[in-house]
């Protein structure tokens, strides 16, 4: 018995070092001097430092593009939820012709390639004047956000008995209050699920924000990033300090919220 | 009944006016474009009725965009769905600190795409790079081996760096498919005389199916569709090797200014797409929608 | 021999102990039944000897072989669970067929033995029809045919009525029992319903919290109970209790005296008495000991009179022309025969 736990175990351990050893490589580069960069063996750092960190600031609004993030992430979680909680529960409980219809299109819209439609939806953002701002990456991230809010959504919704809805409707709720006041309380853990689902794709979106965005004003993180090449060669450490800074908050969330992300993605198929 | 219906329809139209404005209206403009001849920056913008699939046909690049895309599809789904279901496997068994591996499991999710690119660009490098190190330390190559730079190696890399960063997604939904199995079932068959080997492949992979169906289905759209791994890791090269259609639709809009000719080849790709979902659905998902408990 | 022994077998899991120490003999062909609430540790117990799961200390014996450390595959027991556990992606036929083609069994003798044992069980016209299609009572034979067909050393049935209908497990139970002297295999039946044990066991086993209570016959069970738990357990309606007081050698209740010979015990006691066993006298002697009548529940066959007396509420049975109000003074007699008494603090029976 004792030689199948210590498959399973060595199994385990392989998977987990091959998910694991690019980013800690990544971490363990971002310490580096740089002078220490060009060369191995050293693998570890022998002069560990927060260099890096500082230098990702210098010459560049890092710091603008985090916020922007932040900003566009926020603001994209709660559209997401405020647009796609009541189309959820409407698909899930409520009497409604064409559902079928709306989740095959909903469907479509997951199907087509977003380089596709970034041209004319550019040209329409520019047309608007929206160019560079935050709410052209909001509604952007938003839409494309929404099937998967609303699939996770759904489902949680139509997990809740029906006669919980029944008894508020004959307390003398109206179909509005129903939702609002008995049906959101309790999909609570999948709002929260589908929240950080799309809070976590707009914060790493990029292909809309290199489009849409020309200036810091509105660049996020992700272009950061990618415009890193300088003049000349790549400042390896300086990227490695920015993508840890970069996915920080994405890290932190799924560290706290695993299990709700877990029950989202799955649809709450997988338990504790 | 019918003023239930009409509030309904309140609930669901923010939601539905938004993907109508930035996604349908933007789709069906793509579908003209196609079948027109625009490029805004000369302001040209006339009817061309089918002259751009015309061309479609005897673009040499867009046929080797194609196979590349396939070749990177195929390769890459099949690489996640293995890893996907050894990991899932794994994390079906209750251990301790199995929260804990889970939330290592979503690490390469979690970071944006850019940013593994970046990781694994580092991990390539010819010359500074961890992987031509460690390698030549274990005496696997002889001298360094240029993981990007090569039209061979390049695509490969680009699957690996895309595979790590997706076979998180696969597992969950893998890991989801399992919990739905009734544990009975393995049970009844431990009882029957069943070992290990012959519960897996005769009860848990047959109940599998749908969700092996469901992830194969969207990895390979998703992959068929990739564009920021590559556009970052090679940004289409080396010699085009790695070229997959949405580098090459992004080259031809936002490089050539080409939008006509760029939207038909968005709509081929999307034709296509949906060809291989049926296709997949088809071949794979016979009876797999159909099982229920006995 | 084909007998099965559990010599202090004790399971543990991180938090709980599910069995305590437990020694239990389940003799060659007998017919024995862990009878006990939900949670108990029945389940856990015949997964034990399935080899579904492993005792932390202790040794299982099959036969004389000791298989404590052996997998399911190795023991030749079948199983029939309680949600059934049928394939759901294969027929009928290669469900109850799959044990055997496991075992290499000749093809032609696969398809003989699962015909011969779906004609036992009525389901011959199935075995082409998946489980999905089949309805509650159709799986439940199916799964009994799947654990027959091997002819296994040892039976195992966890719960295997409890998702059917009240008719329906009339039935089957019925033929539960028509099986096994058919069969007659060595069988562990695992059940929270004290009728089913009481119907279909040579012996049985009441357990409570993980730790065995009592092991006997029905009629052992029945009569003579270890205990007040078992004594309630076992009987519908259930025993009553009345609280009363041993002294000078007689026990005393409201309204009675009882001589009871040698009572090595004074002080208060526990006092049962089955409904059956009170004598219930609308006019008689109007001394003794009165109970008012709180309903009278007519069940056709005869009728259950729920009366309050001795400050808690006794059910008695009644001949089914009772007819009584509440509140009606009905005078109670009982035969002290019939009597049993209890430790009122360890439950343990005293006489």
């Amino acid at each position: 018995m004792t030689f199948r736990r210590l498959g399973w175990t060595a199994a385990l351990l392989a998977a987990l070092g091959f998910l694991l050893a690019p980013p800690a490589w990544q971490l363990i580069t971002s310490l580096k001097p740089q002078e220490e960069l060009g060369s191995l063996p050293p693998l570890l750092p022998e002069q560990p430092t927060l260099a890096q960190y500082r230098s990702v600031f210098e010459g560049r609004p890092f710091g603008r593009y985090v916020v922007n993030s932040a900003i566009v992430a926020t603001l994209t979680m709660t559209l997401a939820i405020a647009f796609g909680a009541p189309a959820a529960y409407a698909l899930a409980r409520l009497p409604l012709r064409g559902s079928g219809f709306l989740l095959f299109g909903f469907l479509v819209v997951a199907m087509f390639p977003p380089i596709a439609i970034v041209s004319p939806l550019y040209l329409g953002i520019r047309a608007v004047g929206l160019r560079d701002t935050w709410w052209a990456l909001v509604a952007a991230d938003t839409t494309f956000a929404l099937p998967l809010t609303i699939w996770i959504l759904s489902t949680f919704f139509r997990e809740i008995p029906r006669d919980l809805i029944r008894a508020a409707r004959v307390d003398g709720a109206t179909v509005g209050q129903a939702f609002f006041f008995v049906a959101l309380p309790a999909a609570a853990p999948g709002i929260a699920a589908a929240a950080i689902l799309a809070f976590v794709f707009a914060w790493n979106e990029f292909l809309f924000a290199l489009i849409f965005t020309s200036s810091p004003a509105a660049q996020t993180v992700p272009v950061g990033i990618a415009l890193f090449p300088g003049l000349n060669e790549m400042p390896w450490g300086e990227i490695a300090a920015a993508s840890l800074m970069a996915s920080a908050p994405v890290l932190l969330l799924i560290l706290v919220f695993q299990r709700r992300i877990v029950q989202g993605l799955t649809a709450g198929a997988v338990k504790e | 009944m019918t003023r239930e219906t009409n509030q309904a329809y309140f609930f669901v139209a923010p939601a539905f006016t938004l993907v109508t404005l930035l996604a349908l209206v933007p789709l069906i403009a793509v579908v003209w474009m196609s079948l027109r001849r625009v490029m805004p920056v000369f302001g040209i913008d006339r009817w061309a009725s089918f002259a751009n699939f015309a061309h479609l046909f005897s673009d040499s690049r867009f046929w080797s965009s194609l196979e590349t895309t396939l070749y990177f599809a195929v390769v890459a789904v099949t690489l996640e769905i293995a890893l996907g279901l050894g990991i899932a496997l794994l994390l079906h068994r209750s251990f301790r600190g199995r929260g804990l591996a889970r939330t290592a499991v979503l690490i390469p999710w979690a970071l944006p795409t850019v940013v593994a690119a970046r990781m694994w660009e580092w991990i390539y490098n010819p010359d500074f790079g961890i992987m031509n190190y460690l390698l030549q330390k274990l005496s696997l190559t002889s001298g360094p081996v240029s993981w990007l730079g090569d039209p061979f190696w390049a695509i490969h890399a680009a699957i690996l760096a895309d595979a790590w960063k997706t076979t998180p997604f696969a597992a969950l939904i893998l890991l989801a498919g399992l919990a739905a199995i009734p544990p009975d079932l393995a049970r009844a068959a431990r009882v029957d005389g069943a070992g290990s080997f012959r519960v897996f492949f005769e009860i848990t992979l047959p109940l599998l199916r749908p969700a092996l169906v469901v992830t194969a289905l969207f990895r390979f759209l998703d992959s068929f569709r990739v564009f920021d791994a590559i556009y970052v890791l090679t940004g289409g090269g080396p010699a085009n090797t790695t070229e997959t259609l949405a580098v090459y639709i992004y080259k031809v809009v936002f490089q050539t200014l080409r939008f006509g000719y760029g939207s038909a080849i968005a709509v081929t790709m999307f034709l296509l797409a949906g060809a291989a979902s049926v296709l997949i659905v088809g071949l794979a998902g016979r009876g797999a929608f159909g099982v229920r408990e006995g | 021999m084909a007998r099965v022994s559990l010599a202090g077998v004790e399971k543990r899991y991180r938090k709980s102990l599910a069995v305590r120490r437990l020694d239990l003999e389940v003799r060659d062909r007998e017919f024995l039944t862990l009878l006990g609430p939900s949670g108990c540790g029945k389940s856990t117990v015949l997964n034990i000897v399935a080899g579904l799961e492993t005792p932390t200390t202790g040794r299982v014996f099959i036969g004389d072989r000791d298989v404590t450390e052996l997998p399911p595959q190795d023991r030749d027991v079948s199983m029939v669970f309680q949600s059934y556990a049928l394939y759901p992606h294969k027929s009928v036929f290669e469900n109850i067929a799959f044990s055997l083609k496991l075992r290499r069994v000749a093809t032609e003798e696969i398809d003989r033995r699962v015909r011969d044992v779906a004609a036992r069980l009525g389901v011959e016209a199935l075995l082409a029809r998946r489980p999905g299609e089949l309805s509650g009572g159709q799986r439940q034979r199916v799964a009994l045919g799947r654990a027959l067909v091997r002819k296994p050393t040892v039976f195992l049935l966890d719960e295997p009525l409890s998702n059917l209908d009240a008719q329906l497990r009339t039935d089957t139970r019925a033929e539960i029992k028509r099986l096994h002297a058919e069969f007659a295999t060595t069988t562990l039946y695992v059940t929270h319903d004290q009728v089913e044990a009481m119907t279909l066991s040579d012996r049985i086993a009441v357990m409570k919290d993980g730790e065995l209570q009592q092991v006997g016959t029905p009629e052992e069970i029945y009569r003579a109970p270890a205990n007040r738990f078992v004594a309630g357990f076992v009987g519908n309606p259930g025993m009553n209790f009345v609280a009363g007081r041993v002294e000078e050698g007689s026990v005393h209740l409201p309204g009675m005296r009882l001589r009871l010979p040698e009572i090595p015990f004074s002080g208060d006691v526990l006092v049962g008495i089955r409904p059956e066993d009170i004598e219930l006298a609308v006019d008689g002697p109007k001394d003794g000991a009165f109970g008012e009548v709180y309903a009278v529940e007519l069940l056709g066959a005869d009728a259950l009179v729920v009366l309050t007396w001795a400050g808690t509420r006794v059910t008695a049975r009644g001949p089914s022309s009772f007819r009584a109000a509440p509140g009606e003074r009905i005078g109670i007699r009982f035969s002290r025969e019939r009597v049993l008494l209890f430790n009122p603090t360890t439950g343990g029976r005293v006489s």
